[in-house]
Order: structure tokens, then C-alpha cells, then sequence
């Protein structure tokens, strides 16, 4: 229950290299933050910096609006699952559920009784005896999100907790972290890779690349007003235009003389992108006279994916994927135009 | 071209079993014989040369102080060589790289150099007491295994292991002694065993170090020997390949031979 602000976070291994290059960052009181991200980005890094496990070289990290820097980690009641789970191996599963607690001086009955109420939230009550290398890798990091969990700590710090389950205990389990963290108001950090994931269960997401936090926004900003093209590419949007001019009002100019209109006005476009699945497929035929923000284009091949076929299509502008519902499906090398609504049509930055 | 080399590594072995285990089981057959010197093969069945081990002081006394001193030696490196394995293996790298070869070095040095070096210092120069002498001499000799096996240890715990019980709110200390303590206590047990059985083995040093009423069992043996060729030597030479043995089985049955090899 605290509100973490990062300031001008930068960090370096060796003293050479930058890994972390001013990061910033706001997580509000009671609120999930996640932190998404290509591998190597630096997520963990961040995590690490936060909890104070590593110096930073510049910037600040406030709690309540006070600098941690000079508390030690131990006091700081955070809590943590790391990327490697880190249980102790030493102890059992209630052992290690239960050592955060006995360090808070948490007796019994109410020791036991948190632990069990933890561990049958997990999953793992029939388990509760057995040693950490007696688990699976899922099991295992099920522990690690409990031992984490039942100490309410006023931050919590997950680094991919869900990456080693299995798809339905992955969304069972994010739902139960976001009850939780709810219910006790929970301020929390969330790394992921899963875009799906992040978006499911975050009220912030900040998607970072290369040390930088390059978009810091609501998840549903983040999602429908992706601002430059990593971000765009990382949460799934798959066509992007070269733009070689900004005409005026919404209107770029592309390749092949091509005219678009967009839905963001700013000489700054670099490219234009717009999701597979808010394109337009319409037959040949019926094709209108009106051919603007249209491309005609030839279907590659398709693939099914249950409730919709992706296409690949082939078009002047190179290779478009497109996404459309199972109700008409069209064949290989049958030509068709493709439809891109302005107001699906978004302008991204450097 | 295959059968060739299963031919050779055949051979190897067993001119390696030749020679490493005749002589063993030369000893122990010349222990029990009743000639005056050790001479093969035995004419007569006798455990008379046992028993001579028991009547010579030296051997007892020899044997005690090896004991002491070897238990003391790997206990004092175990106590030191902990903090420092554990500062080399988590601080800065160019530094600890330094350290490291620093804590290494007596294995570089020559065990005679050492013992000379030890007794011309301490011993003529210092005047201390020769007991303390010999068990920093000895200190010496187990150190690089103690601290060699502590980092191999250390490096393979997973450091994070440790930081999850400072983030759940534990000091670093007691996350020392409740973290790192059980998860390398193989390596701290072996590091010990290897510890005393080359400060019990060791000579150069030992030699050097000893006096009137400081005297290691090898180095008693050396002694008598230059007297005595009797089989009291092979006895007291089985004894001793029979207590390592335990020794080893113990440790293998505890710990596996590979950990203590590595
Ligand atoms: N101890 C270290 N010493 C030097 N460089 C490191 C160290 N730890 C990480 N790095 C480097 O820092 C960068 C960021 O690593 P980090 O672990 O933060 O990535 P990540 O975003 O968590 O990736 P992943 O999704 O794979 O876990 C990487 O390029 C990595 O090689
Ligand atoms: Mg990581």
C-alpha cells in the first residue's frame, strides 16, 4: 500500500555499458503496473534496482514520495518473485510460504492459518510438505508467487510469475493475482512478455526496449494508440507503410504514389500501421468506385485460427496480413481489395 | 582402430593397478610377518608389530598431535576461508580475481620452501612457540583447498536464493547463516575433509616444524625409520590406509567421491 515513483533511473553493470537508461516511471497507490518487454530489455534489471538489490548510478526511487535509496532491503517490506523462483531449497513448501510471516513475528494460529489459506489459493495445499525440488517447474513457481503474496507487502515486484504454467492455470492464476492485489489494495510492478497477459490484468503498462521505457500510458491507450512502431510491434500490430511525406489532415503519402488517410495528423509519422483484424477484405466484384485508403491485392494462403482466418496478401505495398471472420473464407490467389478504415489507421514515431 | 584403443586403455589401467596397489598390498603382507625386517614373502603369522606401535611413545604422541593439529588447521581455514570465499564470489570482479590468486598462492610455493620459510621466521626469528608454529604451517597447507572448494560452492548456489530472504526480511547476516550455510555445506564438508587429510599427509612442512615434543606421525615414522627396519612401519601403515579408508567411505556415503574431487 504505497505509491512508487522512478526517477531518472539509470543503471550499469560494469560502470561501460548503460543497461537502464533514464527510466521513469509512476505506480499509484493500490494500482498494477506491467512492465512489457523484449527479452534482454532490462525488465529484470529494473525489478532488481527497485527492490535494491542493485545500486543504481543515477536517479531516485521514492516510496510515498520518500528516497529508499538508503533503506536497507530488509526493511522495506517488499516483496518479490523472481524470474528463477529462488525458494529455499532447504525448506518445505509451507517453510518457505511461512518464512516472510515469521520474520514479521506472525504467531500461531494466524501463521498456519494465512499459510494454509495461501497455499490452497495456489493450489498447493496437498503439496505443503514436500521439498521445492520435489515440484514441477509450474508447481515451483506457484510457491514463489504464494511466498510472495501472503506477507501483503505494501509493494510486490513479479518478474514473469506466470511463465512456466500451463495456459488455463496462467489465466487462472493472473485473475487471482489481480483479485488479490484488489482486495488488500496491492501496488504492484508486473513484468511479462505476454501482451495478453499485460493487458488483461494491468491499469498501467509501460512497454520498454532496449533500457528505455518507450510508451508509459493505460493499458487501453497503450493498446488502441500504440506511439511509435516497437510498441506497435510488440502488441501486435503486424502492417506497417513507409511514409514518405505528410501531405496535410490526415493524409499521407506511401509508396506508389498512394494517398492514405490516417487517424493522427503529425508531420512527425514515420509509418502507418493498423491490425490485421480491422482491415477490410472485400471481393473484386464488388468493388466501388471510390478507391481511396484501398489496395488491391492477391491472397497468398490462409491459415485457420478457429474463429477467423489470417491471410497473407500480396500488394503493392508488400505483404499484408489480415484477419476476418469465418462466416467467408477466401481462396489462394483469388484477388480481392483491402479496405483500411482512416480511423483504424494510426500514425507511429521514431 | 577403435579395439586398439580399448586395448591400450586396458593396459594403462592395469599397469596403473600394478603399481599403485602391489606396493599397498606389500605392506600389508609384510606387517604380519615375524622376520625382524620387512622382507617378502613372509615365513610367519604374527601381530606382534601391532602391538610395538602401542609401545612406542612417539607414535601415540605423533599420532595425537597430527590429529590436533590437522582438526585445528581445517577448522581455522573453514572459519576464514567462509567470509573470504563469500566476499570473492559476490564483490567486484577485477578486485576479487586479485584476492583470489593471493589466497591461492601457497600451492604455487615449493612445501619445503614453505616449511623453511616458516621455520626461519617464526620459529629462529619470531621465537614462537613451536606448536603454533606448525598449525599456521598447516593453516597454510589447507587454505587454497578450503577456499577453492568454498567458491566452486558458493558459484553454484544461486545468489538470488539469498536476496529472496533479505527481500522477505531477513538481515544479510542471518541470511548468511540461514541461506548460504545449509546450501553449501557440501562444500564446507568437503573442503574440511580435504583440509585434514593433507595436513595429516603433509611432510615438507611438518619436517620443518618439529621439535623435542612436537612431532607430526609422519614425521615420527621418518624418525624411526632411520633406526628401525622392522615391520613396526608396515603396521603402522596399515592402520593408517585403513583409517583413511573409513575416512573416504564415510565421506562417499555422505557426500559422493565426485563432490570431494571437484
Ligand atoms: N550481472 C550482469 N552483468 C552484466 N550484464 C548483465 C547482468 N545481468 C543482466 N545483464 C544485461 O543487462 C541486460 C538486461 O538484462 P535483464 O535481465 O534486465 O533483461 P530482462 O528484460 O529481464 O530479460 P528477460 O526477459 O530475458 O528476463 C541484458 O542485456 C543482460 O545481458
Ligand atoms: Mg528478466
Amino acid at each position: 500500500m504505497a505509491r512508487l515513483d522512478v526517477k531518472h533511473l539509470a543503471v550499469s553493470y560494469n560502470g561501460k555499458n548503460k543497461i537502464l537508461n533514464d527510466i521513469n516511471l509512476t505506480i499509484e497507490d493500490g494500482e498494477l503496473v506491467s512492465l512489457l518487454g523484449p527479452s534482454g530489455c532490462g525488465k529484470t534489471t529494473t525489478l532488481r534496482s527497485i527492490a535494491g538489490l542493485i545500486r543504481s548510478n543515477q536517479g531516485q526511487i521514492l516510496v510515498d514520495g520518500k528516497d529508499i535509496s538508503r533503506i536497507p532491503v530488509y526493511k522495506r517490506n517488499f516483496g518479490m518473485v523472481f524470474q528463477s523462483y529462488a525458494l529455499f531449497p532447504q525448506l518445505t513448501v509451507r517453510e518457505n510460504v511461512a518464512f516472510g510471516l515469521k520474520n514479521q513475528h506472525i504467531r500461531e494460529p494466524d501463521l498456519s492459518s494465512r499459510v494454509n489459506e495461501m497455499l490452497d489459493i495456489v493450489g498447493l495445499l496437498d503439496y505443503a510438505a514436500r521439498f521445492p525440488s520435489q515440484l514441477s517447474g509450474g508447481q515451483q513457481q506457484r510457491v514463489s508467487l504464494a511466498r510472495s503474496l501472503v506477507t501483503h507487502p505494501s509493494l510486490l515486484l513479479l518478474d514473469e510469475p506466470l511463465s512456466n504454467l500451463d495456459a488455463k492455470l496462467r489465466v487462472e492464476m493472473r485473475e487471482m493475482i489481480r483479485e488479490i492485489q484488489q482486495r488488500l489494495k496491492l501496488t504492484m510492478l508486473f513484468v511479462t512478455h505476454d501482451q495478453s497477459e499485460c493487458f488483461a490484468i494491468s491499469d498501467h503498462v509501460a512497454v520498454m526496449n532496449k533500457g528505455v521505457i518507450e510508451q508509459f500510458d493505460s493499458s487501453e491507450s497503450i493498446y488502441h494508440h500504440p506511439l511509435t512502431e516497437f510498441v506497435a510491434h510488440f502488441i501486435g500490430y503486424e502492417n506497417f507503410f513507409q511514409v514518405k511525406k505528410f501531405l496535410k489532415n490526415q493524409k499521407y503519402l506511401l509508396d506508389h504514389n498512394l494517398e492514405f488517410t490516417a487517424a493522427d495528423s503529425s508531420p512527425n509519422v514515420i509509418s502507418l500501421t493498423i491490425r490485421p483484424e480491422d482491415i477490410e477484405i472485400i471481393e473484386k466484384e464488388t468493388e466501388n468506385s471510390d478507391n481511396h485508403n484501398q489496395l488491391e491485392g492477391k491472397i497468398l494462403f490462409s491459415t485457420y485460427l478457429g474463429d477467423s482466418y489470417r491471410y497473407q496478401i500480396d500488394t503493392p505495398l508488400g505483404i499484408v496480413i489480415a484477419v476476418s471472420g469465418t462466416d467467408k473464407k477466401y481462396l489462394s490467389g483469388q484477388p480481392i481489395v483491402l479496405n483500411f478504415p482512416s480511423q483504424k489507421v494510426l500514425g507511429l514515431s521514431k | 582402430m577403435t579395439t586398439n584403443k580399448h586395448l591400450l586403455t586396458k593396459i594403462i589401467g592395469i599397469v596403473t593397478i600394478v603399481f599403485l596397489v602391489f606396493p599397498l598390498i606389500l605392506i600389508v603382507v609384510t606387517s604380519f610377518g615375524t622376520e625382524p625386517t620387512i622382507s617378502f614373502p613372509i615365513k610367519g603369522f604374527t601381530f606382534a608389530w601391532y602391538a610395538n606401535i602401542f609401545s612406542q611413545d612417539s607414535f601415540t604422541q605423533g599420532f595425537i598431535t597430527s590429529v590436533v593439529i590437522a582438526l585445528l588447521a581445517s577448522l581455522a581455514s573453514a572459519l576464514v576461508g567462509l567470509p573470504a570465499a563469500y566476499a570473492l564470489t559476490r564483490g567486484e570482479t577485477k578486485f576479487s580475481h586479485f584476492l583470489e590468486s593471493v589466497f591461492l598462492a601457497p600451492v604455487m610455493v615449493p612445501e619445503v620452501v614453505l616449511g623453511f620459510s616458516l621455520y626461519s621466521s617464526l620459529v629462529i626469528y619470531a621465537r614462537f612457540p613451536l606448536f603454533l608454529s606448525l598449525l599456521f604451517g598447516h593453516f597454510l597447507i589447507c587454505m587454497p583447498y578450503t577456499i577453492r572448494l568454498l567458491i566452486g560452492g558458493l558459484e553454484q548456489f544461486d545468489s538470488s536464493i539469498e536476496e529472496a530472504s533479505w527481500v522477505l526480511g531477513t538481515s544479510r547476516l542471518s541470511g548468511f547463516f540461514k541461506m548460504v550455510l545449509p546450501n553449501i555445506s557440501t562444500s564446507i564438508i568437503s573442503g574440511f575433509l580435504l583440509s585434514f587429510i593433507n595436513s595429516f599427509n603433509n611432510i615438507p612442512v611438518s619436517v620443518f616444524l618439529s621439535g623435542a615434543n612436537v612431532n607430526m606421525l609422519p614425521t615420527s615414522i621418518l624418525n624411526y625409520l632411520q633406526n628401525n627396519y622392522d615391520p613396526t612401519v608396515s603396521a603402522i601403515s596399515t592402520c593408517l590406509m585403513l583409517l583413511t579408508l573409513i575416512f573416504m567411505l564415510m565421506a562417499e556415503k555422505k557426500l559422493g567421491l565426485k563432490s570431494l574431487i571437484n
